[in-house]
């Protein structure tokens, strides 16, 4: 398996970075951006209309386009994605639909993968485990509390 | 020509047997690149990225007509190995897959799901808890792929030549186990007849 590169690469979204450090808890090889795809084109050969998938994965020889669930957003890619199958019909390309798996990546510990998404339960979480170690520490360090008399 | 085919659990050691076996017996050991292959071949490269998603992470949701051109693919690739001869095909459904061909050994390791948590919580620093987390994930992940594509359950014993559980045994005491049991198959399954695999 080849150990995919690590790279100083400036993200869009969050959600390119998360998929990538999934990416890379899988051993899966990923290149960022790296072929823009011409959609259409003037009268004079000039691109009017463009499209560069967010990934291409060259072990499964595949292009992945991420998107959020906004459904006005799924639209628009998806009519990119079939203008791309009719123009380059060889190119692999896959749309996926970024769900929510903030609480599956704090199921399995992997904060570091749901950090990426800012703002999330995973940060959440982490406080919280935070504060609860912190309280547990603090419980430790408390005084005894004395002993009630028995008042029998 | 011998050929093995591993399947393992997570956590179980598998991997680790698998290319103890390939150094002893100067096998080709091959894991990601039959799945890679089988999806490309079968026209559905997101199959690939389904199989190694254990933990669900990557939204892969193969169709039916996926998973069946995924099915034939994969045994034109699995075939094309065998042929080449002294491989290690770390898969789960090897076993399933070339079940008839008389020239290939099958393996199967496995642990306690206990175990197997502490050495990912070991492997990964994490708690035993999210450990044994993704220990149900990966089995369930795997579980069902057989049986879905199959339509067999991956822990059935008939599928395999040896089972191997790493509770006890160590990973160089069960390639060792693994190379007496290839070099007495090479030797035509005759223990008079033991002859090392050229």
């Amino acid at each position: 398996m080849t150990e995919p590169k690590q790279r100083n690469v400036k993200f869009v979204h969050p959600i390119e970075e998360a998929f990538v450090k999934i990416l890379n808890f899988y051993g899966i090889a990923w290149e960022y951006e790296p072929k823009t795809f011409a959609l259409s084109r003037d009268e004079n050969g000039v691109i009017t209309e463009a499209f560069t998938p967010d990934f291409f994965l060259p072990e499964q020889n595949m292009f992945i386009e991420l998107t959020t669930l906004r459904p006005q957003l799924i639209r628009h890619k998806n009519r990119k994605l079939r203008r791309i199958k009719e123009l380059y019909p060889e190119v692999n390309i896959k749309l996926l639909k970024r769900s929510d798996l903030r609480d599956l990546m704090i199921k399995y510990e992997m904060y570091d993968l749901a950090e990426p998404i800012t703002g999330t339960a995973a940060q959440a979480a982490s406080a919280q485990q935070s504060q609860q170690v912190a309280s547990a520490d603090a419980a430790l360090e408390e005084p005894d509390v004395p002993e009630q008399k028995d008042e029998q | 020509m011998v050929a093995i085919t591993l399947s393992r659990q997570i956590g179980s050691l598998g991997d680790e047997i698998a290319s103890a076996v390939g150094a002893l017996l100067g096998f080709r050991v091959i894991c990601r690149e039959l799945i890679n292959q089988a999806a490309a071949a079968a026209g559905y490269p997101e199959m690939a990225l389904a199989l190694i998603d254990d933990f669900g992470l990557l939204g892969m949701r193969p169709s039916k007509r996926c998973c069946a051109s995924f099915a034939a693919a994969e045994r034109e690739v699995y075939l094309q190995f065998i042929d080449q001869g002294h491989v290690v095909l770390v898969c789960g459904d090897g076993a399933v897959m070339l079940q008839e061909l008389p020239d290939v050994l099958h393996i199967r390791i496995i642990a306690p799901a206990n175990l197997r948590a502490q050495r990912l919580a070991a492997q990964h620093k994490i708690s035993v808890a999210a450990a044994l987390a993704r220990v149900e994930a990966s089995d369930r992940a795997r579980r069902v792929f057989i049986r879905k594509q199959h339509r067999t359950c991956w822990d059935d014993p008939h599928l395999y030549d040896l089972i191997i559980n790493t509770d006890k045994v160590t990973v160089p005491d069960a390639a060792a186990l693994i190379c007496a049991a290839v070099n007495r198959f090479a030797g035509a399954g005759s223990p008079q007849e033991e002859r090392h695999v050229d």
